[in-house]
């Protein structure tokens, strides 16, 4: 177990290094990238398997006590998260091999290693017991995400990147001084112990930490009224990257949030975080809706699906909690597999511009099928996980009489399926428009592309699938998280 | 008379930068600031027109194998991540000389961190100085 | 608490927001490196009362000041090095590009709010 773990973390770092050291050599280098990344994936569905049957485990890095060193845990929550997380990156970078051949792609030489270095990054951030690490793991995959969207170095990735780097940064400065509070207020940054110690602190101290971190977390899972950088700054990377990004980057933030006011039972906060839920779903929906790019679109649609999570976390209940893990583990690939799409569609018609397609649906049915499963899915329609998903984020919400909140996430549910006909409407079906094109890319690596978004469709519906057993999971690993004795048991025996 | 004084500071700025690398076990010092050392003496250089270092990906890469190496090689034999494992030897004339496997940690950290300044170099433009009038000046020099 | 301690986080993190919520990258750099400088001096106040370097073996542990706020100082030391050599990059980039260093507005979102009909989605995504 303890390989597994370190599997998990350190094999991306030697793959980013190997790729490095040949980054001059393509095969070379996409062998090291692909073997490291598969690996980490690999070791995390052992992992998950492992703590389904054994429960919890933990080690302590050095062989350090929890009060002084640092000790990585996972815990079922991080087990269920980490598998999917990790597979997504590595189809991506399947898909960006194949992209690579076309006119589109991303710098080889970079965008390999620093995607290695990210998901070294979102591994530590599972992982990790105490908040510093998880201040680290942020850093690591924020200096790995800051590269790999300006790296390109053309005007709109510079500018975008910049707003993207300032936020981001605030967030992090603002993560330090959280981290020196905690500190001063209770003397440790071990989670296990903090979730002992800040219960007894007063109301006071311990809801200003609370708030404190949901900015902290909030800015990193735009959230209402956070957002505003990553409509901004996703659009303009390249597709693998956005996907990536998309798919991991805000739910590392959500993923924060629900172990962090979970185990410090931040209860007190839940009216207000309900709030900030609606009015993330409805305006992140609503701004999707006045988009004219496929990638625009379904950044906004990032936004109003973190509102589902987070309103899942925001009722502190068992259920809402189950809730808002399964939407976590449904969302993630999904994204991910809406905005591959979206990269399919770039290259076939040369441009993501709502304006400039139309009819692809007769040119190339396979993508209009992976296009509309996955679409589907994100408006919670029934054979798929989105279904399931909304349903139980939605009845934790009822059980509790958040009227306001159902309403709103019924009225963005129905928005969302009105801006996936209009992105079908405008690309798949119609008609050509006139007047210049750019010139769609060549075909190489095309095949690539679509087995690997192919593979990702056939993931999600893997989900949809097992949505029952991955409910019974969320729920075994929400009842840990709900009571946190469980989980200081496990990091101080 | 810059170029000069860099010229001078330099060696000595590389052997205050090696005892920072060799004295971090138990006293202050460390990767880190060896690292920073040789890396501001690379930029110095760099800055003054004396060479224009062109191997920091390479570098990065180099320490990011070591460090992530030292941190995996306890797993091997069931220590926990990130054990230590001391080894004192009795060497003539210096007497007591340790080395635990703190030491190559931190000499791919300092690697790291020379090879993030020179990359940075890079990407700030590092040719423009190696490419104006003062290099051209004292051809025999770059290296 | 230190008193002088805690006067030095405030004004740093003024200064220091104040600087980063300018349009120049340049400024926002400063502003950060003045932000990072008043975690560093929070992390250390969070320690406790000073004493002597923890380094073992020159002074009494009961003595010394509390060790772990300073490893957590020192990697986020580390970690803002990283990020302002970036930023220095990206400035310089900015540079090239359009010949001043300001952070722009988004074009595509400019276009948007200025077609008619358009419901306005949130509000522009300025610098912050």
């Amino acid at each position: 177990m303890t390989v597994l773990i370190s599997v998990a973390i350190v094999a991306p770092l030697l793959a980013a290094a190997c790729s490095l050291a040949v980054r001059s050599h393509p095969p070379g280098r996409d062998i090291a990238v692909l073997a490291g990344l598969g690996s980490a994936a690999l070791a995390s569905h052992i992992m998950l398997v492992t703590v389904a049957r054994d429960g919890t485990h933990t080690v302590a890095v050095g062989g350090w006590a929890p009060e002084l060193g640092i000790v990585l845990v996972a815990d079922l929550f991080a087990a269920l998260i980490l598998p999917v997380a990790l597979t997504i990156i590595f189809v991506v970078e399947v898909f960006a091999i194949g992209q690579r051949r076309t006119v589109w792609a991303a710098n080889p030489q970079l965008s390999g290693p620093l995607l290695c270095v990210l998901t070294s990054g979102v591994s530590l951030a599972f992982l990790t017991g105490d908040l510093f690490t998880l201040f680290v793991a942020f850093e690591l995959i924020l200096v790995s995400s800051y590269v790999l969207l300006t790296h390109q170095g053309n005007r709109s990735q510079v500018r975008a990147g910049m707003t993207y780097v300032v936020m981001n940064l605030l967030a992090s400065t603002l993560f330090l001084f959280g981290v020196a509070f905690v500190y001063t207020a209770t003397g440790t940054v071990n989670m296990a112990l903090l979730a002992e110690r800040i219960p007894q602190l007063e109301t006071g101290v311990r809801l200003g930490i609370g708030a404190w971190f949901l900015v902290v977390f909030g800015t990193k899972a735009a959230i209402f009224p956070l957002f505003s950088w990553l409509p901004d700054s996703y659009p303009t990377a390249p597709t693998t990257i956005t996907a990536v990004f998309a798919g991991l980057l805000t739910k590392v933030g959500i993923y924060s949030m629900i172990r962090f006011h979970n185990l410090m039972g931040m209860e007190d906060l839940g009216p207000i975080m309900l709030l900030v839920a609606a009015l993330t779903m409805v305006l992140g929906v609503l701004g999707a809706l006045a988009q004219s790019d496929v990638k625009r679109i379904l950044s906004f649609h990032v936004i109003s699906q973190i509102g589902y999570m987070f309103m899942g976390l925001s009722l502190f209940t068992v259920a809402g909690t189950a809730a808002a893990i399964l939407f976590l583990i449904h969302h993630m690939p999904v994204k991910a597999v809406l905005f591959l799409v979206g990269g399919l569609i770039e290259n076939h018609e040369g441009s993501s511009s709502l304006d400039r397609s139309g009819g692809l649906a007769g040119r190339e049915p396979l993508v209009a099928v992976m296009f509309a499963i996955p679409a589907l899915s994100l408006a919670g329609i029934p054979p798929f996980s989105g279904f399931v998903a909304k349903l139980a984020v939605i009845s934790a919400a009822v059980d509790q009489g958040g009227t306001v909140v159902v309403v709103a996430a019924l009225l963005a549910g129905g928005l969302t399926l009105l801006s996936m006909t209009k992105i079908w409407n405008e690309v798949f079906w119609g008609g050509r428009t006139d007047g210049p094109r750019p010139r769609p890319a060549p075909r190489r690596g095309r095949r690539i592309m679509h087995t690997a978004t192919a593979l990702a469709v056939a993931g999600t519906l893997m989900v949809s699938l097992f949505a029952g057993t991955l409910l019974d999971l969320s729920t075994e690993a929400a009842e840990d998280l709900r009571r946190p004795a469980s989980y200081i048991a496990a990091v101080r025996p | 008379m810059i170029r000069l004084g860099i010229r001078a500071a330099s060696p000595f700025a590389a052997v205050v930068g090696c005892y920072l690398l060799f004295a971090g076990h138990n006293n202050p010092g460390g990767g880190f600031a060896a690292g920073l050392v040789f890396g501001a003496v690379l930029a110095l250089r760099t800055v003054a027109g004396f060479h224009q270092p062109t191997y920091g990906v390479a570098l990065v890469a180099a320490g990011v194998l070591v460090v992530a190496g030292v941190a995996v090689m306890p797993l091997l034999w069931g220590g926990p991540l990130f054990d230590q494992q001391v080894l004192s030897v009795e060497a003539p004339l210096l007497g007591k000389v340790k080395a635990g496997s703190a030491l190559p940690f931190d000499i791919g950290v300092a690697a790291i961190v020379v090879g993030t300044v020179i990359a940075a170099l890079d990407g700030l433009g590092a040719s423009e100085f190696a490419a104006g009038p003062p290099a051209r000046s004292d051809g025999g020099e770059r290296e | 608490m230190n008193a002088a301690l805690l006067l030095a986080v405030g004004g740093l993190t003024a200064v220091g927001l104040y600087l980063l919520t300018g349009r120049s990258l340049s400024r926002i750099i400063l502003g950060y490196s003045l932000l990072g400088h008043a975690t560093v001096v929070a992390l250390i106040t969070a320690g406790g009362p000073a004493g002597w370097p923890p380094i073992a073996g020159q002074a009494a542990p009961e003595d010394m000041s509390n060790p772990l706020p300073q490893a957590l100082t020192l990697t986020a030391i580390v970690i803002s090095f990283g990020l302002t050599l970036f930023l220095l990059a990206l400035a310089r980039r900015q540079r090239t590009l359009s010949g001043d260093d300001l952070v722009e507005d988004d074009l595509e979102d400019r276009r948007i709010a200025a077609a008619e009909n358009a419901p306005t989605g949130p509000e522009d995504p300025v610098a912050t």
